[in-house]
């Protein structure tokens, strides 16, 4: 308990988390000041502003936060050094929980700003379902960042747990309209407002099943590192 | 014959599997995702595997944002492989010699990774459409619909199949030869992949813009390519020989 307080602490002050803050406000902010000077204050921004670039760069945001970290962890062996100290393997279980919970805030916090600014403004027409939209913000993130988490325990570059998700997104993103996907869409999982559509359960499904890989890639990893002392 | 050497040992030691295999994976999708598409097009006319496939090569979307970003992940840890040079450049003697068996390896893996993607497309489109040695009408009435000059097909489409395909190959040579200048100058390879994909999205765009997808634009496009190819590898050339290697920057 005492050190999943710490690794949150941690994740929390991360320069990394602020930087991923900062984008997904720029990303949030930055068209809802454009819709408010262009349309005026018609129309429900919050529903807009939120459909018109994070969608498209949220899993970057979400893996920002922890993985390069991390990955900078394994090569100064620090990783190892906590397993020692702990006396299971509770260290990557935290650690992949505090990854997830890192990855859905830092796409949170910029829309709660965002839901109370245009609140004050007037210019949130479903406050309930803006509501549930928290939910779907949290789900997301925590899946991208888990996923990103699992990637580092099969890999040797810093870059590449960060950057894969959000690859793999936008490939699905090109991809789902042709295969006849549509109701997968990925960018609906964050923001089902770009086919005006309502939240249903096919919105955690690609997350749910991110956050199953990130879990096993973790097993797989731990497994084949215990492997690894074994032998030596 | 130290330069072949070189370039075996590159060869044989740097085959990243995990890469290839992801690389290849990525392609197949993308190919069946493709002709997917096409095939929606295709209810208005009729088009052949030929055309099907010319379309895959010209279409910026694939070439420059799906099959070169995953071109540049099978070969952007290629100067990297031991440590950065290190016993290689022992075994060749000399750093041009070292970077001239390096190119080899580039190419080898350009010419592989290219034959696999025109395998991949050809098989999936021959799968759904059939073969023609001639341009539809249907097909041609279509491209120019979408703006492009009826002067693109006046060669068969085999020649211009021939020649739009080297295109891409040198595309993706230069991309390389880019990789392998960065990689030099800054010594990371997360810095190699983005900046190479960078500028290899920049060209990709300005070809798409300037240029059409006849014959002899293609060819000029090839010898173009060719020609920036060899300077970024005299550029790498001047840059290893000031490179000091004992120095490790990530």
């Amino acid at each position: 308990m005492k050190f999943l307080k710490t690794d949150l602490k941690r994740a929390f002050s991360e320069p990394t988390f602020f930087i991923g803050l900062i984008l997904g406000i720029l990303s949030l902010f930055g068209p809802a000041v454009y819709f408010m000077l262009t349309d005026g204050m018609s129309g429900d921004i919050y529903s807009r502003s939120r459909s018109y670039i994070l969608p498209f760069a949220a899993p970057l945001l979400a893996a920002m936060p922890y993985s390069t970290m991390i990955m900078i962890e394994k090569e100064t062996h620090f990783r190892i050094m906590m397993n020692t100290k702990m006396r299971n393997n509770g260290y990557e279980f935290i650690r992949f929980a505090v990854c997830g919970i890192s990855g859905g805030m830092v796409l949170l916090i910029p829309q709660l700003l965002l839901f109370v600014f245009c609140l004050a403004a007037g210019q949130v027409n479903n406050i309930a379902g803006s509501a549930k939209g928290f939910v779907l913000a949290l789900s997301f993130g925590f899946g991208y960042a888990v996923f990103s988490y699992g990637l580092t325990f099969v890999n040797r570059q810093r870059y590449i747990p960060a950057v894969i998700p959000q690859v793999i997104y936008l490939f699905c993103t090109y991809a789902f309209p042709h295969l006849d996907l549509e109701r997968f869409y990925p960018p609906l999982d964050l923001s089902p407002e770009i086919y005006g559509g309502n939240i249903t359960s096919d919105r955690f499904i690609i997350p749910s099943v991110l956050a199953l890989a990130g879990l096993i890639l973790t097993a797989a990893g731990i497994v084949i590192e215990k492997t690894g002392e074994t032998r030596s | 014959m130290k330069i072949l050497r070189g370039a075996a040992f590159g060869i044989s030691e740097h085959i990243p599997a995990a890469r290839w295999c992801l690389a290849i994976a990525a392609v197949a999708f993308s190919a069946a995702v493709s002709v997917s598409r096409y095939i929606d097009l295709a209810d208005t006319a009729a088009f052949s595997s030929f055309e099907i496939l010319f379309m895959i090569m010209t279409d910026p979307i694939n070439i420059v944002f799906i099959y070169l970003p995953a071109y540049l992940f099978t070969v952007c840890g290629i100067m990297f492989g031991s440590g950065f040079g290190g016993i290689e450049i022992l075994r060749c003697h000399s750093r041009s010699d070292w970077l001239a068996g390096k190119l080899i390896v580039y190419a080898v893996n350009t010419v592989i990774f290219f034959a696999a993607v025109v395998a991949i497309d050809l098989t999936v489109c021959s799968r759904t459409f059939f073969f023609s040695d001639v341009w539809s009408s249907g097909f041609v009435g279509f491209r120019v619909m979408m703006g492009n000059p009826a002067s693109d097909f006046a060669s068969p489409p085999v020649p211009t199949l021939i020649c739009a395909s080297a295109a891409v190959l040198m595309f993706y040579f230069f991309c390389g030869m880019v990789n392998m200048l960065v990689s030099v100058v800054f010594g990371r390879e997360s810095a190699a992949l983005f900046i190479s994909l960078l500028a290899g999205i920049c060209i990709g765009m300005l070809n798409t813009m300037v240029y059409s997808n006849d014959t002899e634009s293609q060819l000029i496009r090839c010898a173009i390519l060719v020609a920036a190819s060899l300077l970024m590898y005299v550029f790498c050339l001047a840059a290893l020989s000031r490179k000091d290697l004992t120095r490790r920057s990530g």
